[in-house]
């Protein structure tokens, strides 16, 4: 046990010593930095590439579970994320079993990726009130699934106008959500 | 080069170990999660185990994160609320064999500001084996300890699922209410909140002739925080009543809509943040299947607010669609509502049936 101690001990000064010399703040270059975020603007200078992609839509029937949509999109590599959600909230479905229930207005003010969390800026018409549970239940979760078929992106956060949205509907937005399967229909 | 570069990925996390390597995780079990502030206002976090064990300690700039090679007893709440300087909330895991403490920072901690170590079992106090984390400082604030705890640790109050639904408390969510009427029925334009209610005051007299304890977050027409809150405030006032009488178990109930009148069914939702959540959902979707020829839309997983910040397990019930006409006039209905109560009550009391051997 006193070896462990002393080893503990010095393990402890060894790192504050580290810690005081400043090489933490240089130690994980491999971290994505803030700065990766995707807009519109750096589109120009990359390389637009097509990619296909599953887009899961809200059913036109009113069932509760979301059907995927396969698109064709131009994506560049820095802006996979946000080409996807864009597509997903500013297109409409191409068959008439799926519909768009953003409501109207909704845009993708950005889309970045970090530590494997993807945080989803809509325009403030995102937090328009619905009725029932349904809508707001089904947004999210297509939200939340669509970009989670990324292996890059494992939690989606969703902002409104840059502000955290805590309640949506009966919903908890607060933490980033994990993709749910049980919004997915099986195809058989 | 590479040399320098492991070191630098050494020294972002501080790592700290301590215990008793001879020990193998496997048989080392966690009895019991404990935590609290004590006068000194130390915020203490302790494990009970059954052998001696290794622990260890990962800092970085924004989490503390406590490894314990010791597996974690299933009915161990995972997720605690904490009102502390220093840390933003309290997370276990079990990884197979190991038990993962997470606590996400405020601010960044000092290595001195902590100190994880192993307190050897007390026969004449009657405490085992534990793995102790101290934060310093990591109360609310210097200057307003926590009066209760001594330099014991206070024992925060958990649920319990065994032993059967008697005597269990059960808080019941009626959802809605007052300004917000939920959805509407497309027929008659009955409001959710006018079917919610009735359903969850049967719903109580039935559990409370099973032998169960019943808190209500409403028992009129009326908003719970207020009819100015704010949708954080008044979800959290349904969560505030369950956590305040100290529930086993929480309800709320809904009822359905959909731009597809043809749509109908009943549907269960649970969030995970306890090993129980599911199974609550499960008992009870089951139960109500029985009560008509109804569709079966599941039990589904979703990150509702009141199931989410509630400390207990429980489950959201999706009670048909007001939006079906078949089921609006069921939702209506006297001895239909009466049947739905029953079957939510004889689902729970499943439930404890089926805990009733773990203890
Ligand atoms: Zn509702």
């Amino acid at each position: 046990m006193n070896s462990i101690k002393k080893l503990t001990t010095a393990l402890v000064i060894f790192c504050c010593l580290a810690l005081v010399s400043g090489c933490a703040q240089n130690s994980a270059p491999n971290i994505t930095k803030p700065g990766s975020t995707a807009t519109d603007k750096n589109k120009k200078t990359q390389k637009m590439v097509d990619k296909k992609v599953v887009l899961y839509r809200v059913p036109t029937d009113g069932s509760p579970y979301l059907l995927a949509e396969s698109k064709i999109i131009k994506v560049t590599n820095n802006d996979f994320a946000l080409a996807t959600v864009k597509a997903l909230v500013e297109t409409l479905p191409a068959d008439r079993k799926m519909q768009n229930v953003f409501p109207k207005g909704t845009k993708v003010l950005g889309v970045s990726v970090q530590d494997g969390i993807a945080t989803v800026n809509f325009s403030k018409e995102f937090t328009k009130k619905t009725e029932g549970e349904y809508a707001s239940l089904m947004m999210v979760n297509a939200v939340v699934n669509t970009l989670t078929q990324y292996p890059e992106i494992k939690k989606v956060r969703i902002l409104a106008a840059g502000q955290k949205i805590v309640v949506l509907g009966q919903m908890d937005l607060e933490e980033p959500l994990a993709r749910n399967e049980s919004f997915i229909k099986k195809v058989k | 080069m590479s040399l320098l570069k492991r070191i630098m990925i050494l020294c972002a996390f501080i790592l700290a170990i301590v215990g008793f390597g001879s020990v193998s995780a496997a048989n080392t079990q966690i009895t019991a999660f404990n935590w609290g502030v004590n006068k000194e206002n130390t915020l203490r976090l302790v494990f009970d185990i059954t052998q001696l064990t290794r622990a260890k300690a990962e800092l970085t700039s924004s989490m503390l994160k406590v490894t314990v090679n010791g597996k974690l007893k299933p009915d161990i709440q995972r997720r605690y609320a904490v009102n502390s300087s220093k840390v933003k909330s309290i997370s276990l895991l079990a990884q197979g064999d190991k038990t993962v403490l997470i606590l996400p920072l405020k601010q960044t901690l000092k290595s001195s500001e902590y100190k994880l170590f192993v307190l050897k079992k007390n026969p004449g106090a009657k405490r085992p084996d534990r793995v102790v984390l101290d934060i310093f400082n990591g109360g609310v604030s210097a200057d307003t300890p926590n009066k209760r705890a001594g330099t014991h640790i206070c024992v925060v109050p958990t649920y319990s699922v065994t032993g059967g639904i008697k005597g269990k408390h059960i808080t019941l969510d009626p959802g809605h209410g007052g300004t917000d009427p939920g959805t509407h029925g497309l027929i008659t334009g009955v409001t959710e909140k006018e079917i919610t209610l009735p359903v969850s005051l049967k719903l109580r007299a039935i559990l409370e002739k099973k032998g169960a304890i019943v808190s209500m977050t409403r028992t009129t027409d009326r908003d719970v925080w207020g009819p100015e809150a704010t949708d954080v405030q008044e979800l959290q006032a349904r969560v505030d009543v369950a956590e305040k009488n100290k529930a086993d178990l929480f309800i709320s109930v809904h009822c359905n809509a959909s731009v597809n009148t043809d749509i109908g069914g009943f549907s269960t939702y649970y969030n995970p943040k306890t090993s129980y959540d599911e199974s609550v959902a499960e008992n009870i979707q089951e139960s109500l299947l029985k009560t008509a020829s109804l569709n079966d839309l599941g039990v589904r997983e979703a990150n509702f607010y009141v199931n989410k910040r509630c400390s207990m397990p429980g489950a959201l019930v999706e009670l048909l669609f007001l939006t079906n006409a078949r089921e609006e006039k069921l939702l209506r209905s006297n001895w239909f509502q009466n049947k739905m109560a029953q079957a939510i009550a004889d689902g729970i009391e499943d439930f404890y049936k089926k805990n009733g051997g773990v203890s």
